[in-house]
């Protein structure tokens, strides 16, 4: 008998690909609506309009490339892009990127994801990675300085408290919440604050969620263990260096915990099969999350432990042995060992972590140092803007 | 000569490495002065700026444990240029040279390129502090600057470092 | 008939024999520095030279040299000429020389200098050797060119030459306006990304002609059947 293999999700499954794609879209875009409300009304209707703009000059982009290869691979051209679902794409990584890219480092991000993300792999459902985070990684990595446009300078959460290498006293906490215009926590989940353009309001993402569950477009299991993991794992480092509950809330509403989480972490295309290697795969990224972000030179970690976990799905579905499940207890112990290794190492990461009540670009043995005596250091203070 | 013999092979590669080493002594006794011609000339812009009109030869064997030195010029009876660079609030660094003359006082106090804070590191470069450290000599160290701890607490490290080199000289 | 030869081994020699994008050899260099028109020539200058060389020195001392010590006489040779031509181009090239950096002394290990010293020149006489040496140093300095245009267009908007030993311009273009270049072919991944789809396209001619050739084999030898059919 010749068993065919499909990567999921599979047609016994209540939901078809168009269903859930469709699904996905209707929730991306309350998160655009969201978000330009929020820009029109915080910023004015400049910068609420410009988030419509991005999106469409996003969207655009995707539907020319995919039509335009379609068009040089001899397939039809409508079916083509229809069934190649681009504008999920185009939108999960417009609601990524910050306000502050300009449109043709947006188009030319967009156009790079979809052709070396997605389609040289083969086209929908055969990519390896997740085709928005690879766009999102090149848009960051090379138009960070030349095409962008100077409209907002004001800092993300992730950034500032990357600048306090994410880990530093309530009450430094406090002040940076202050004068960053961040508010309280309660504003944060709201999302009444400048970010990166999509992931801000937690509150719309968690319905989103439930909505996407609720319709069976996604398994729950992959965010909530993701989402999960960061809080736990954050709250252990928290109270190892003696911070309270605010700790672990803040690591899971700053940056792109939730968003991706929610619609990246769930990509059926490039996570594992099994429910396990999910969950395995979830708190992979969960750890890297945090270790990247304690550690690494960037403000937020999710863009990249999304990445390396996709690299690392061909090897969990391996472990966990993919489509055939054999002998539960043995693969439930891999599992388990695997989480438990990644969930020390993580730790592990956290308590070595310096507290800082002083901002620092970069240099923690110095700022401890001379932290009383610089007030050059909390005045000047420049950081990154995207996450 | 039987080709498979080890003295064959021995004589072979001994014959082809002395061929190449001589050629290589010749281009380089060709090259090596044009280089290092060029290369103190890359550097001298920036040295006249202390010792103007002297002849400088560049010092290559040097231990530096410190690591902060970059670069090492002597000036003919005048005294010696230490290029330093060291990071103090920007995390990308700054370089200076520091000059000591042959008696031992400083003969100058030159910064390259810095990317301190306007008003608070870059004080470190301005007309007070850059005279009081060109007062000093090999006896002394630079002093700390307040509002600028970081900036000239680096300035500090580096003189240290050249009067290292200086005195042990 | 034979000019239509002639004219396809040249033209075939340069694609289906392209050291980079046909052997994949030498690529560690071929990504590092092709960000400009200068590096691309300038180190496809330096390998031709040193390949000739190279190869016209091998097959002068290969028939004098006992297989088991054949490596290190070859590693001598071409590691000498690498570091005359290093000298060379530092003396009287610098900032090219500087450009370049470490992947001038990487020519030694370049793949495609011993390689080509063991795969032909030491089984071949002096002069087929050197023509040997300079087609595979053309047809690598064209594919570094290929890059580096696609690259410096795409990540810099500026096409630009200068003489390498003065320093002076002798020309550039802008052709992409200020502000709408794209900063990723300037950085590792752009060199990844130019490189796959230049080996890509390679492949691609490579598989075409191939599948033209068996058309044709297939059309003649019908028609061969067909001839003696009728006879």
């Amino acid at each position: 008998m010749k068993l065919i293999y499909k990567p999921s999700p599979n047609y016994r499954s209540p939901q078809s690909t168009s269903g859930i794609m469709k699904d996905l879209t209707y929730c991306l875009i309350a998160v655009t609506i969201f978000s330009s409300l929020y820009y029109t009304m915080a910023f004015g209707s400049n910068l609420g309009l410009r988030v419509v703009l991005m999106m469409i000059t996003s969207v655009a982009s995707a539907l020319a490339t995919e039509a335009i290869w379609c068009k040089v691979t001899k397939q039809e051209v409508i079916k083509g892009v229809l069934t190649s679902y681009g504008w999920v794409t185009a939108m999960i990584l417009t609601l990524m990127s910050s306000i502050k890219v300009s449109y043709y480092a947006l188009a030319v991000s967009t156009v790079i994801a979809l052709v070396f993300g997605k389609l040289v792999f083969g086209g929908f459902g055969q990519n390896i990675f997740n085709p928005a985070a690879f766009g999102e990684a090149i848009l960051m990595n090379t138009f960070a300085g030349s095409n962008r446009t100077d409209i907002l300078t004001s800092a993300t959460p992730a950034a500032a408290m990357k600048s306090y290498g994410w880990m530093t006293t309530g009450d430094t906490f406090s002040t940076m919440m202050t004068s960053k215009g961040f508010g309280s926590l309660g504003q944060m989940f709201v999302g009444w604050y400048p970010s990166a353009i999509g992931s801000t309001s937690a509150l719309l993402i968690l319905l989103c969620l439930a909505y996407l569950v609720y319709r069976k477009d996604i398994d729950w299991q992959a965010s909530v263990f993701y989402i999960g993991t960061v809080f736990v794992l954050s709250l252990v480092i928290g109270l190892l260096h003696g911070q309270g509950i605010w700790y672990p809330i803040f690591q899971v509403l700053a940056g792109g915990v939730l968003f991706g989480g929610v619609f990246m972490l769930t990509d059926p295309v490039t996570s594992p099969v099994t429910i396990l290697g999910r969950i395995v795969f979830a708190v992979g990224a969960a750890c890297f999350t945090l270790i990247f972000r304690l550690r690494s030179n960037m403000p937020d970690g999710v863009l990249y432990s999304i990445l390396l976990m996709n690299m690392l799905t061909p090897a969990i579905d391996k472990m966990l042995e993919g489509s055939q499940i054999k002998d539960i207890a043995k693969l439930k112990k891999r599992a388990i060992i695997a989480i438990a290794c990644m969930a020390l190492v993580t730790i592990g990461v956290g308590a070595i972590a310096k507290t800082q009540s002083a901002a620092s670009t970069g240099n923690p043995a110095s700022v401890n140092e001379f932290a009383a005596a610089i007030p050059e250091s909390t005045i000047s203070w420049e950081g990154t803007d995207y996450e | 000569m039987n080709k498979q013999s080890t003295i064959y092979k021995v004589l072979l590669l001994g014959v082809l490495c002395a061929f190449c080493g001589l050629l290589l002594s010749g281009v380089n006794g060709l090259t090596a002065p044009i280089i290092e011609e060029a290369a103190i000339q890359k550097e001298k812009a920036n040295l006249v700026l202390i010792y103007p009109d002297a002849e400088f030869k560049e010092v290559k064997d040097y231990d530096d444990p410190t690591g902060l030195i970059t670069g090492i010029y002597t000036a003919e009876g005048l005294g010696t240029v230490y290029k330093i660079h060291n990071v103090g609030y920007n995390s990308n660094g700054f370089t200076f040279l520091l000059a000591f003359n042959n008696d031992g006082t400083v003969g100058g106090f030159q910064v390259l390129e810095h990317g301190e804070t306007d008003g608070f590191g870059s004080r470190c470069f301005d007309e007070e502090y850059v005279s009081s450290v060109e007062s000093l000599t090999t006896s002394d160290s630079a002093p700390l600057l307040s509002g600028a701890t970081l900036t000239s607490t680096a300035i500090k490290q580096g003189y240290d470092a050249a009067k290292a080199l200086f005195t042990a000289k | 008939m034979s000019e239509n030869n002639e004219k396809k081994g040249f033209f075939s020699e340069m694609i289906f024999n392209n050291p980079v994008f046909g052997l994949y050899l030498g690529i560690c260099s071929t990504l590092a520095i092709t960000t400009s028109l200068n590096n691309a020539i300038g180190m496809g200058v330096a390998v031709i030279v040193v390949l000739v060389l190279s190869n016209i020195a091998v097959s002068l001392i290969a028939p004098l040299t006992p297989d088991e010590i054949h490596i290190p006489v070859y590693i001598v040779i071409i590691a000498t000429l690498v570091t005359l031509v290093g000298m060379l181009m530092q003396a009287y090239t610098p900032e090219l020389f500087s450009a370049l950096g470490a992947f001038i002394d990487l020519i030694v290990v370049n793949c495609i200098i011993l390689g080509r010293a063991e795969a032909y020149a030491c089984k071949n006489g002096v002069a087929a050797s050197a023509r040997d040496g300079l087609m595979m140093g053309l047809s690598y300095t064209f594919s570094l060119l290929a890059m580096s245009l696609i690259r410096q267009l795409l990540g810099t908007g500026i096409l630009s030459f200068s003489n390498p030993m003065s320093g002076n311009e002798i020309f550039s273009i802008r052709l992409i306006p200020q502000g709408f270049e794209i900063p990723v072919f300037k950085t590792q991944t752009g060199a990844f990304l130019t490189f796959a789809v230049l080996a890509a396209a390679v492949a691609a001619i490579k598989l075409n002609s191939e599948a033209k050739e068996k058309a044709k084999a297939l059309e003649a030898a019908k028609a061969k059947k067909k001839e003696a059919a009728k006879a």
